[in-house]
């Protein structure tokens, strides 16, 4: 019966998302030790320098140094998006457990302002909010959650209707066991794979969104920098100052292609199906 | 309540409907499933209800585990009412009443093992017998205990609902078509199995089957169900000699009984 024992293996999608995403991780954590500059000093002198041995993606209308502030700039679009997944996905994971397993007019009233929700652009509402309220990180981070648990909980809800009528869900009900061990030990384990999913799509999302909004001045606020920011600082000549600009595209290109490999990845390993 | 007198179970006008559909935002479409029905088992008697399948069967298990709102009547075990408390069977009476399921792929958690099941009903119930006790009693080596539910068989899979079902010592236990899912060879295993643990735990059985065969085995008394109500209740050699209604008569024959 030792074969019963269960080993699983990683998808080729998950290891090439983590390699892709370890790689950006590590060069956002500690490619501050191959630079010996800051990423906020401007040096004029040096402004619009090309890519060079001493600045090796050269630098922006201020002469900062761009390789330094890609690195910053990563760990804040990091941090805002890890952020706000985090706290929409919590949020998401917990409307829809308990909408889907209270049901009745809880659920009818909370879905339907759900779908209110949802009928909103969230970008616009962002943009409304920050224009007159100014913009923070803090407040990037809350907004962004705040508009983006909706679809998570469409998701749980729809999953915990299906599993509340799930034989073991019974049997566990009929056992005594609570609902808040029911909810989060039985059924959030089986639904899990979904949520991943539906988190990878909100990260990738949240970095789009937050880099649109630092692209139109609106997120991050100079002179601190993320990947959008340092777009927006490129668009005057892109095609001339090429190196301001392209880089910080292929940063997110290449964050939201790992996270969108990790979900495919997770996705299949979560498969109950799969752990033989 | 250990010398309780009287019927275990007490099953008094019970109806239950459902919604089938909003009619709009204030108001839904309704189908009764149960229609006004009574009936009493005794400790230690197999109640069984026979009827084709969407007659609603399975609704009064339903109802007596409160996984469906009852509309109208009174449940009542060894004399507590179970329909009261926001329409959730009181929790000191939850661990005398287990079922077992029909479909034993959908019975047992696919995400966690065997044992954890068992580990955690012993976290809330310390003084319920041992898994590896009750697994032998079904007939399972405990090495079952490490394995994912879709590691068994079909046979194993009911074997272990019977045990997780046996593991908070209940006085009663719903079983919904419980071999019907299962080959002959099997279903006769699980069958004497049933029989067996019936005399040594004194169990009570509601059994609910579309197959007269199974409950003529296990049953002291069926009740014949046909669209939501009961049409007749006798013993299985009385409905097999005598019929009362003409629906238990035809039936029987579909069934190659008479």
């Amino acid at each position: 019966m030792n074969n019963l024992h269960t080993k699983s293996k990683m998808g080729g999608s998950l290891r090439a998302g983590c390699g892709i995403l370890l790689f950006i991780l590590l060069f956002i954590l500690i490619g501050r030790l191959l630079t010996p500059y800051d990423h906020l000093s401007q040096n004029l002198a040096e402004a619009l320098e090309s890519p060079s041995r001493s600045h090796w993606l050269g630098t922006d209308h201020y002469g900062r140094d761009i390789f330094t502030r890609l690195i910053y700039g990563g760990q804040l679009t990091w941090i805002i998006a890890i952020f706000a997944t985090l706290i929409a996905i919590v949020i998401g994971t917990l409307v829809g457990l308990f909408t889907a397993w209270w049901g009745g007019w809880f659920d009818l009233i909370v879905m339907r302002l759900v779908d209110v929700a949802l009928a909103f652009p969230r970008i616009f509402i962002v943009l409304l909010v920050i224009g007159l309220g100014g913009s923070s990180i803090e407040l990037l981070i809350w907004l962004l959650a705040l508009f983006s648990w909706m679809e998570t909980a469409r998701i749980v809800r729809a999953e915990v209707s299906t599993h509340k009528n799930f034989a073991y869900v019974k049997a566990a009900r009929a056992s005594g066991l609570g609902t808040n061990r029911i909810l989060f030990r039985h059924i959030f384990p089986n639904i899990a794979g979904p949520v991943i999913v539906s988190a990878i799509l909100l990260i990738t999302n949240i970095i789009l969104v937050e880099s649109s909004l630092s692209f139109l001045g609106l997120g991050v606020q100079p002179p601190f920098a993320s990947w959008g920011t340092i777009l927006n600082e490129g668009k005057i000549d892109p095609l001339g100052n090429w190196w301001i600009s392209v880089p910080a595209g292929v940063c997110i290109l290449v964050t939201v292609a790992g996270f969108n490999l990790i979900g495919d990845g997770l996705r299949d390993l979560f498969d109950p199906y799969r752990l033989n | 309540m250990a010398n309780f007198q009287g019927p275990i179970l007490d099953v008094h006008n019970l109806c239950v409907e459902y919604s089938t559909g909003s009619v709009n935002l204030f108001s839904r479409k309704r189908k009764s499933a149960v229609k006004n029905i009574s009936f009493q088992i005794q400790t230690g008697e197999c109640f069984a209800v026979f009827g084709e399948s969407g007659c609603g069967k399975s609704s009064i298990i339903n109802a007596i585990l409160a996984f469906v709102p009852v509309t109208k009547g009174l449940i009542q075990f060894e004399n507590q009412n179970l329909l009261h408390l926001f329409s959730s069977v009181p929790r000191w009476i939850r661990p005398q009443i287990q079922p077992v399921f029909q479909d034993f792929h959908q019975a047992l958690n696919p995400r966690r093992q065997i044992g954890s099941l068992f580990k955690e009903i012993r976290s809330i119930y310390p003084d319920r017998p041992d898994s590896a006790e009750l697994l032998n009693r079904v007939g399972l080596h405990c090495d079952v205990l490490h394995a994912y539910p879709h590691q068994l068989s079909g046979g194993q899979k009911q074997r272990v609902g019977l045990a997780r079902a046996l593991s908070t010592n209940p006085k009663m236990l719903l079983l919904d078509e419980p071999v019907t899912s299962q080959d002959l060879s099997i279903a006769a295993q699980i069958l004497g199995l049933l029989k067996t643990l019936q005399k040594e735990r004194k169990l009570t059985f509601l059994l609910v089957s579309h197959n007269f065969s199974i409950l003529r085995l296990l049953a002291d008394q069926v009740a014949i169900m046909k669209d939501g109500g009961f049409l007749e209740i006798n013993t299985p050699g009385q409905l097999i000699a005598n019929p009362q209604h003409d629906y238990t008569e035809s039936i029987l024959k579909q069934s190659g009984i008479r």
